[in-house]
């Protein structure tokens, strides 16, 4: 499978294309592909926009306009990111609200002002939560927490 | 595109995917029907199967479900089938036959083409001008049957056997082709995990572990090497030799060179006897 996989990688390269595998197997050129690394790219992003909101939002110094100008340019970039991704890979059922990838769902993290800040924050670290623990849905994590 | 392995593909991680145009099973014939349709969950609107039903079926471990080579006479569930094999061998289903093979000299692939694909595989192009190892000796032939009368030994708590004369051979052919200046890729193959280690320790105690590769057939689907020399062990046609599949496997991994070895006299019957009728005739 790594080697169907690595031999098309070479001839499309800009493919859309997932590698699902226990993560420790896969090669360091495969990688990029790997859904479990897919995830984690995600989750990393939203990990980054709730570090800047949860900056600007517990900051006791008021932030400078500017400031909050700035973090937000880097939010949307983060956002407009992970919307690219999601697009990109479009291989999950977007109309599946458990798995959060419902495109409503995702225009309200646009959302985002001075005011609402706490608000967001609450909104990212779900949107995190749900990422971080997609790379532990699988069979054998399940497995392993089951009675004998 | 997502790549999975068919088990993989079950996992819950993958439970909101959306329904696929065209599911393609590579090796389906290797793999048993019940892994074959856990992708199924994925709705595909196509599915393709591609694989070799002349070759190793799934592995299935447990005796009960097959014993080895007693399926047919012992009526078992016929667990080891993939769905190709139910499709293709016993529902006669229309299929198509890729028939241009990339590995194989031309006259090493004849035999096998002859006696499992009716005589229908072409050697591609890139293939054609491939040359044979035409050194004096060991390698003059595009294959060859030596006739080893070793003997078949067990180990203490362990099923697998193992021939140490048949080893020592192994060893000395491979130093005998190094000794030539011949540096391509070798690989053994044997259908037993003890021979294997006999193998492996005789090559390694003469340093002779470079560009070699020793494992089992069923290790070995899906690779070759420019030469394969093959260890048959038993003195007697086993019900693990008896599967053609097997043989198919152990003897199409060449590229340039096939020597095989095993005892000529008692490998009379089934489809190994006729090889070494037919090495006999080609040498």
């Amino acid at each position: 499978m790594q080697v169907l996989a690595e031999r098309t990688l070479q001839l499309l390269p800009d493919a859309p294309m997932i590698l699902v595998g226990v993560e420790k197997k896969i090669p360091e050129q495969l990688k990029p592909i790997s859904l479990t690394s897919w995830y984690q790219m995600i989750a990393t992003n939203f990990i980054e926009i709730q570090n800047l909101i949860e900056y600007l939002s517990s900051s006791k110094k008021k932030p400078t306009t500017q400031l909050i100008q700035l973090n937000l340019k880097l939010i949307n970039e983060k956002l407009n990111f992970i919307k690219k991704q999601l697009e990109k890979f479009n291989f999950f059922d977007a109309n599946k609200e458990s798995y959060g990838f419902s495109k409503n769902n995702f225009i309200k993290l646009y959302d985002i002002n001075v005011s609402n800040f706490k608000n967001y924050l609450s909104k990212i670290s779900a949107w995190v939560d749900l990422w971080e623990s997609k790379e532990k849905l699988d069979v054998e994590a399940h497995l392993l927490v089951l009675p004998q | 595109m997502i790549f999975v392995t068919l088990i993989s593909s079950g996992r819950f991680s993958l439970m909101d995917m959306k329904a696929v145009d065209v599911l393609l099973v590579d090796e389906a014939a290797q793999s048993i029907e019940a892994a074959t349709l856990i992708p199924m969950r994925f709705k595909p609107k196509k599915i393709l199967l591609v694989g070799d039903p002349e070759q190793l079926p799934g592995t299935v471990i447990s005796p009960l479900l097959n014993p080895i080579g007693k399926q047919s006479q012992q009526g078992s569930k016929n667990y080891d089938w993939s769905m190709m094999w139910r499709l293709l061998k016993e529902l006669n289903m229309p299929h198509l036959m890729l028939t241009i093979q990339y590995r194989m000299h031309p006259l090493i692939c004849q035999w096998p083409s002859d006696q499992y694909y009716d005589g229908k595989l072409i050697t591609g192009p890139d293939i054609l001008p491939m040359n044979l190892l035409s050194q004096d000796g060991l390698a003059r032939r595009p294959y060859a049957f030596y006739s080893v009368i070793g003997k078949a030994e067990k180990r203490t708590n362990s099923n697998s056997v193992f021939n140490k004369k048949e080893a020592t051979y192994v060893m000395q052919i491979v130093q005998h082709l190094r000794q030539l200046g011949i540096q391509d890729s070798i690989g053994v193959i044997t259908p037993y995990v003890a021979q294997r280690k006999v193998i492996r320790t005789k090559l390694s105690q003469k340093n002779l572990n470079d560009n070699i590769e020793v494992n089992t057939v069923d290790a070995y689907q899906g690779d070759g090497h420019a030469i394969m020399i093959v260890s048959f062990v038993r003195s007697h046609v086993t019900a693990f030799l008896k599967e053609y599949r097997r043989l198919n496997v152990a003897i199409t991994r060449a590229k340039n060179c096939l020597i095989m070895l095993g005892n000529a006299n008692t490998l009379n019957q089934y489809d190994i006897g006729k090889l070494v009728a037919n090495a006999r005739f080609t040498s």
